[in-house]
Formats: C-alpha cells, structure tokens, sequence
C-alpha cells in the first residue's frame, strides 16, 4: 500500500512541476533537481523503512511526502530562490526521520536522558538571545535562529520535541499518583504534591519565559496547548482543558494591553477590512486568496497569492486555497486530519507503556494544533500566529523537527505492530 | 486500556476544528467571489483588467488605429498608432480611466458584451486565457482627422468634420492634444500643462457664439417675414455692449446696408435694429429651434478628469436653452450668456445643409467578434432633428454660398461663414462650413480658434480640411 501511495504522490509532484516548466519555460527543468531528489528520498526512505521497520504504520511516510513534495513545488512557484535550499533540507530532513527511526534505542535514549536533552534544548534557545540572528538579516525582526555560513536553525523547533518528550516522560511516571490524588481528593482541593507539578510547571514556565522573550508567541502558545493536553491525558481532568482555556484567556487580555504585537493581531482578526491596505494587508490578501481560488483553483503559477507577504512561509495554506481551489484545501485539511488519526491510533495502541502512549500523543499533538493554528490564521478563525504549516511551509528546521517527529511515530507504530 | 477516552476525545477535539477549518475555507470559496472579491483593494481585479485583450479600433478604411500589446508577463498595454487621433479616441489606462471612444465602447472593446457559454467559461475560467474583445470600426477618417490637426497644429482651438446627411463624424480635433502612449509616464505633466490637453474642447468647451449668431438671426427675419433687402441706415457703427465694441470694416463708405449686406460684411449694427423691431419672444421661439445652447452630449465620449476649462471656453457661465421669454441684446449677437460647442455649431451647419434637419451624429460603423473575420454593422438608422424649416434652410445655405462664391470649383458647392466672438479680453474666430458634390452630399464643418482674431486664417483652415475631407470620402459619397 505505502508504494502505491508514494506511486499517487510522486505522479501530483511530478504533474505539478511539469505544469510550473511549462508556464515558466525560462527556469528550464530546474525543478528536475527537486523533483529528483524527492524520488530519491521518497525510495530509499521507503527501501529502508521496508527492510528495518516492516512493521511499521504504512500510511505515514507516503502522506508526509505528499505534502512535502507539495510543498516544494508550492515554493519553487513562490519562491524559487527558496527552492533549493529547501530541498537540501527536505533530504536532511529524511535522512534525519530514518536515523531516528531505525536505531533501536531512540525512545530509550529520549526517556532516559530527558534532562540532558532539557538542558541542550535550553540552551540552544537562551543563546538566541546572545547569539540569535533572522535568516532575512532585518533589524527589528525576532533573532530566533542560530546560524552560520548562510545555514540557520531555529532551536524553539528542537525544543518542541525535546519538550514533548520531557514532560511525556515525566508525566509518564506521575501519572498514577496524579490520577489517584487529583485536584480534589476526598476533602482535600488540591492536594497534589507541589513535588508532582513543581518541576514540570518550572520546566514549562522557564521554556514559556524564554520564548516570550523573544517574541515568538505563536511557539509559547503552542507549547501552553501541548502541555494542557498531554496533562490532561494524563490525568483524565477535564478541569485542566477548562483552566487552561481560561488562563490562555486571561493570559491573551493581559498580552493584549502589554505587547502591541498582540493587539495587532487580535485587532485585525476581530475587524480587519478597515485596515485592509495596512495592518490587516496580509490577512485580507489571504482571504481574496481563498476567494479567487473558488473550488478548482486558479491552477499552479496562474494565481496571484504573490500579493500575500510571506506567502511561502506562513501563508502558504492560502496560496494552496487560490491555486488549487477549495479541493486541495480540503486535501490539505485530510491529509493532515489522517496524519493525526493515525499518530493517535499509535499512542492508543501502546498498551501498557504510558510514555510512548504520551509521546505519540504529544508529537502528534504538535502537529495537529501547529496546523490548526496558522491555518485558522490565515482563514481568521484564530488570531494570526507566528508558525508554519507542517510539511508544506518553508522552513528548514520546522521541516527537520517534523519529519523527527514522524520518525519517532513511526519507530512506536512498529514496535507495538 | 489507559489513557483511551482521553485520546478518543482529544482526537474528536482536533477534528472538531479541522471541520471548522474546512467550513470556513469553504465559506470563502463559494461566498468569496461575490464579496470581498468585489473590494476595490483586490490586486487581482487589477490583475484581470490588466490581462483583458481589449480590441482592435479601425477607422472607417480599414486602418488600424489602436491595438492591445501583450508582453511575455501577460500584462497588455494599448498602443496608439497614430497619436493625432487622441481627440476622438481618447485613451485607456488601467491607472487613470478610459476616455473618448475608449470609454463609449469599452463594454464592446472588453468584450463584455459577448457571451458567457461553456466555451468561454473553458478558455477563460479553466485555462485561463485572457478575455478578448471585440474589434471596432468607427466614423472616423484617419487622413481627415490628420489632416485637420496638421492645419490647426500652430493653435489652440477645436475642430469636428461631419458628413451629411449621415452625420457621421470624419475628424474630431481638440487642441492641445497629447500622446496616449506617453499617458501614463507623463501624467503629472499633462494634467498641470497650462494648455489643459485633457478638455476636450469639440464636446466640452463653451464658447461664445459671436456673429454666428447673424445666421440665426437671418433664420429668425425669415421666419417673421422681413425680407433681407431691408435697408437699415448708419449701418456700420460700432455697438457697445459692456466692455465689448462690435464693429465691421466694409469696402466702401456707404453706411446703408441691407440685412444681407450686413450679414456677408459681419456688421452688427442692422441686426441690432432687426433685435427691436422684432419681438424677443420670436426671436427666441425661433432661436430655440436651433439648440445653440444645448450642448450634444455623445454617448459615452466621457472624460474621468474634471478638466478646467481655458478662459475662451468659458463654462462658468451657465449655458441655458433660450427660454421663452424674451432674449437679451446680448444673447442675440452673440456675446451674453448663451454659449455653444463646436459640436453642436457643426450640427447646425449640417441642419443647414440639410433641408434643415440636423442629422444625429454617429462614430459608431461596425464591430467584430474576437477570432471573426466578419464586420457586424451598426443599424443604419440616421435619425434627424429638424432645427428649421426647408425655406430657412435654402437661404442660410445660399448666403453662405455666396460668402464662400471665389472658392467653388470643381462642380462643389461651397458655403461657409467666418465670425468673431469675445470672451472677456481674449477672442476666438469661428468658421463654420460645407462642401458639397453635385449629388448633394458632402462634408461640413465647425471650427474654433482660440485667442485669435485672424478671421482670413479660420477660413483658409477650414476650407483646405473641407476640401481634404471630401477628397477623402469623395468615393463613398458618389452613390446617394
């Protein structure tokens, strides 16, 4: 099955980028490179996978493959100078999936030594503020990669993993004790140990601290929901999901009236057409790109969602919704909604080993709200959010991070299977 | 199994708002287009104007005037061949508008007008080739227009050739004009040039009549029965109205003259005492007939500039239809609040011409679908407003074909009058005109030169375009 996924995936790729030559003759067969190199992985990766994880779920790899692929052709269209460097890092990408997947001790080793890898992920994030830089070189922008040589990396990407991981395994150990004292134990409201919640809540606190230092809200919200999430499966409270929604709340006012940037954003989601030609330019772009798109789409390189600023990057759901119409938003929207389904059947299927149940939930997790959060950006359903579309958005160390994850997925899926 | 209703529910959550999502992607998919598509910040209208392969424009010979040029981005631009023809074509600019006949046929020239089958929702919408309008061939002569610009190019004035009785327009000329390939790099320019290129003085300037006004004055002696041989003493002196000092030179010393001698000298004096022997009612009654004040609006030719008139066009003052009380001095000879356009002088001219019926003027001759090869013709209608009676009519054409007697030859009929009119401190010269061939049919003439007071110029230009223009058309008015 997964080699007549990756035979349907490679022939939309392959498809698409023949029709980009056609309508940009001048670029020749320069996406051949990219095409070529997303045969070259989408094989092997199958080829190795075959031989070392058989038994793995089939549905994962070819469906990351297909949005990536896509999600190269999208940015060859909209950004060609992005293209190559983009799949350089989707072979990185594959290689860095299949390492994690085959060598047997990954899990063993992300449980094991989480505080070393706590450690690592934090310190690569506080060196963004001594040492961050922006890929675009602008000042004023948010300096949250690490780069040299025209290579940058973004270590909030690293750190979702390593968080997820953290608290999959702490919570894995607690979690009896959390399940049997709870909130309200007898007579007793809260009558959890301060030595059970404390050094996860310093964790997550420190982490959140870090990242609204430097700006990058749309990640700190993202790990606020994946801690809310993972607490919750762990504990079974319903009341965490509800407190939580209502510190996001709480917390979403108080960052309204402190940080402009969030009174940008929550402004112009709430009533952008006033200041279409200003503030609200790229969300308003978006929206006619959704609009212009209809249900066919205008087709690739025959739309116009170069008038959305970033569009390569943050947007690209949009420029998917204007030249491949309503039908591939809908693709998009089931890809990543069977992406979700199958990495919560994995964590389901872990019967008897709760961190790998909490692992699989919190990376699939990550990706799920990650998506739902910049896609009801761009569609104003939420707020605008700094973060990409998994798998499909430029970004080299989202791209990295992603493919990880999905080759931790895949290492649970075959090890239960 | 642990864990299990957690991950049930979390993954009902999730696909909750993957559903919300869906919904709303949706809603901006299908509902989209009719709405915030629509905004006026949507590049992509822009984009979609910009793609439109607008049509072709030809003048009645089958010569190419106006194309569209695509470049290799798919962005299409209009390209004026001849630049002389701005006047009556006007232009078209994704940026500033369209103008002239740009904008009376822009739904043709779009091709708005054409179908919307299955085959254009195929090319346009699923292939997306850009729309195509269709091609258009208009009144105009492209060497009667040329030529009428290069006879008034040293001057600022208008000029319209018509011919009869079709009444369709052969030349259409407002000086200063401009180059409408240059438009939109030269827009500041232009728009501040002190010569106001953009008012299109044919359709647009409202100047005083001066002694034109003597053809309708001789229209209205006709028609209360005062003969033109009326003799009226001290007929040269000079008439003061206001700041303004009307006057004639005559070849002799002589200070009696009759009406008609008045008329083919210019002098206003008899016409003053033809004013109060009349009464003003009549003279209005008759005046009216005429619509002097009315301006004719040609479909369409709009201009988006509100473009300041010059001085000499001076439509600040209100130009109204001779109501049916009793005219003004002023009024009757010319220089009091009744303006006109040249326009509508060539109209009346034609009306003249015309057994006194002033046929409706048209540009318009025929269109053709993109990738037809057949012209579809515009209904040959030519509907006329009678402005005077036969009679009325026969002797305006006689006196202005006995001011014009040195110039007839070659078996035409030629008749024209030259006059003088004031706008404040500065004069413009009149002339208006027709040459005719035997059969009847021919060409007339309005022409308006601004700060001048050359009478022998206005005259010479208009008769060497009369005469361009009747060569040009001299084939196609053969057959009556």
């Amino acid at each position: 099955m997964e080699q007549r996924l990756l035979w349907i995936a490679g022939a939309f790729i392959g498809v698409n980028f023949l029709a980009l030559t056609l309508i940009r003759p001048a670029y020749g067969f320069t996406h051949s490179l990219s095409f070529g190199l997303w045969i070259a992985c989408a094989v092997i990766g199958s080829r190795i996978l075959d031989r070392r994880l058989p038994k793995r779920d089939m549905l994962l790899f070819p469906l990351v493959m297909f949005m990536s692929g896509w999600g190269l052709t999208i940015i060859d269209r909209l950004a060609p100078r992005f293209a190559d460097r983009q799949t350089i890092w989707l072979g990185v990408s594959v290689g860095a999936m299949l390492l994690v997947a085959i060598l047997p001790q990954t899990i063993h080793w992300l449980r094991s030594y989480r505080y070393v890898w706590f450690t690592i992920g934090m310190g690569l994030l506080f060196s963004t503020i001594l040492l961050g830089s922006n890929p675009t070189g602008l000042s004023g922008t948010p300096q949250l990669w690490l780069g040299t040589a025209g290579v940058f990396f973004q270590p909030s990407e690293a750190l979702k993993v390593i968080l997820v991981a953290f608290l999959a395994s702490y919570l894995a150990e607690q979690y009896p004790s959390l399940r049997t004292q709870g909130f309200a134990s007898g007579n007793h409201l809260f009558s959890t140990s301060p030595r059970i919640y404390g050094p996860i809540l310093m964790m997550w606190s420190l982490s959140i601290i870090v990242l609204i230092w430097q700006r990058d809200l749309g990640t700190a919200i993202l790990f606020f929901m994946v801690f809310l999430i993972l607490l919750y499966v762990a504990t079974g409270y319903t009341f965490i999901l509800l407190s939580g929604l209502l510190l996001i709340v709480i917390a979403g006012f108080t960052a309204y009236n402190l940080f402009g940037v969030v009174q940008l954003r929550v402004d112009i989601w709430l009533n952008p057409w006033p200041e279409a030609d200003g503030r609200a330019f790229q969300l308003v772009q978006s929206l006619q790109a959704f609009a212009a798109g209809g249900i066919f789409g205008q087709g690739i390189g025959q739309g116009s969602p170069g008038y959305i600023p970033v569009v390569h990057s943050d947007f690209v759901f949009a420029a998917i919704a204007e030249e491949w119409g309503l039908l591939g938003s809908i693709t998009v929207i089931v890809c990543i909604a069977i992406f979700i389904t199958r990495g919560l059947r994995i964590a389901a299927l872990q019967q008897g080993r709760p961190f790998r149940t909490l692992l699989a939930v919190g990376l699939t997790t990550l990706i799920g709200l990650q998506s739902l959060m910049i896609m009801g950006g761009v569609l104003r359903v939420l707020p605008l959010t700094g973060v990409t579309l998994p798998y499909l958005s430029y970004g080299g160390s989202s791209l990295l991070m992603s493919f990880i994850m999905v080759g931790l997925l895949l290492r649970l899926s075959a090890q239960e299977n | 199994m642990q864990f299990t209703r957690e991950i049930h529910r979390l993954l009902l959550g999730l696909l909750f708002g993957f559903i919300l999502i869906l919904l709303s992607a949706t809603y901006y998919a299908v509902i989209g287009p009719e709405t915030i598509l629509q905004r006026d910040d949507n590049a992509r209208l822009f984009e979609a104007e910009a793609s439109i392969l607008r049509g072709r424009i030809y003048d009645r010979n089958g010569n190419l005037l106006v194309t569209s040029v695509q470049d290799e981005n798919g962005f299409v631009s209009r390209r004026t061949f001849y630049p002389e023809t701005y006047s009556a074509l006007g232009y078209y600019s994704l940026r500033y508008g369209v103008s002239g006949a740009e904008s009376a046929y822009d739904t043709l020239l779009r091709g708005d007008n054409l179908p919307y089958d299955l085959g254009t929702y195929f090319v346009q919408d699923i292939l997306h080739r850009p729309r195509q309008g269709s091609d258009i061939r208009l009144t105009l002569d492209l060497n009667v227009q040329r030529d009428l610009v290069r006879l008034m190019q040293d001057h600022q004035g208008a000029g319209v050739i018509l011919s009869v009785p079709d009444g369709e327009i052969l030349a259409l000329v407002s000086l200063p004009t401009i180059n409408p390939n240059t438009l939109d790099t030269n827009w500041a320019q232009l728009r501040a040039s002190p010569g106001n290129p953009f008012f299109n003085r044919v359709l647009q300037g409202k100047y005083q009549p001066g002694s034109l006004m003597l053809n309708l004055l001789i229209a209205a002696a006709i028609s209360n029965q005062v003969p033109l041989t009326t003799s009226s003493t001290n007929a040269t002196r000079p008439i003061l109205l206001g700041d303004v000092v009307l006057s004639c030179e005559t070849p002799s010393a002589t200070a009696t003259l009759t009406l008609q001698e008045a008329y083919e000298l210019g002098c206003p004096s008899p016409f003053v005492d033809l004013v109060n022997q009349l009464d003003g009612e009549n003279i209005g009654t008759s005046f009216s007939h005429f619509q002097l004040g009315e301006p004719f609006l040609l479909p369409g030719f709009v201009s988006p500039i509100q473009a300041q008139p010059t001085v000499s066009a001076n439509s600040a003052i209100l130009s109204t239809p001779f109501p049916d009380e009793a005219i003004t001095l002023e009024d009757a000879l010319g220089q009091g609040q009744l303006t006109t356009t040249p326009l509508r002088m060539a109209l009346i001219a034609a009306g003249i011409v015309n057994n006194g019926n002033a046929p409706e003027p048209i540009t318009f001759l025929a269109s053709r679908p993109p990738n037809t090869t057949e012209w579809l013709a515009a209904e040959a209608l030519h509907p006329t407003t009678p402005i005077t009676t036969i009679e009325i009519a026969g002797q305006l054409q006689g006196l202005m074909r006995g001011n014009m007697r040195e110039f007839v030859a070659n078996q035409r009929v030629v008749g024209g009058y030259s006059a003088l009119a004031y706008s404040g401190l500065q004069t413009q010269t009149w002339f208006i005109g027709f040459m005719l061939t035997p059969s009847g049919r021919g060409v007339v003439i309005a022409l308006l030169i601004e700060n001048s007071d050359d009478l022998a110029l206005v005259q010479s230009i208009g008769l060497d375009a009369l005469e361009s223009a009747l060569r040009s058309v001299a084939v196609t008015l053969t057959a009556p």
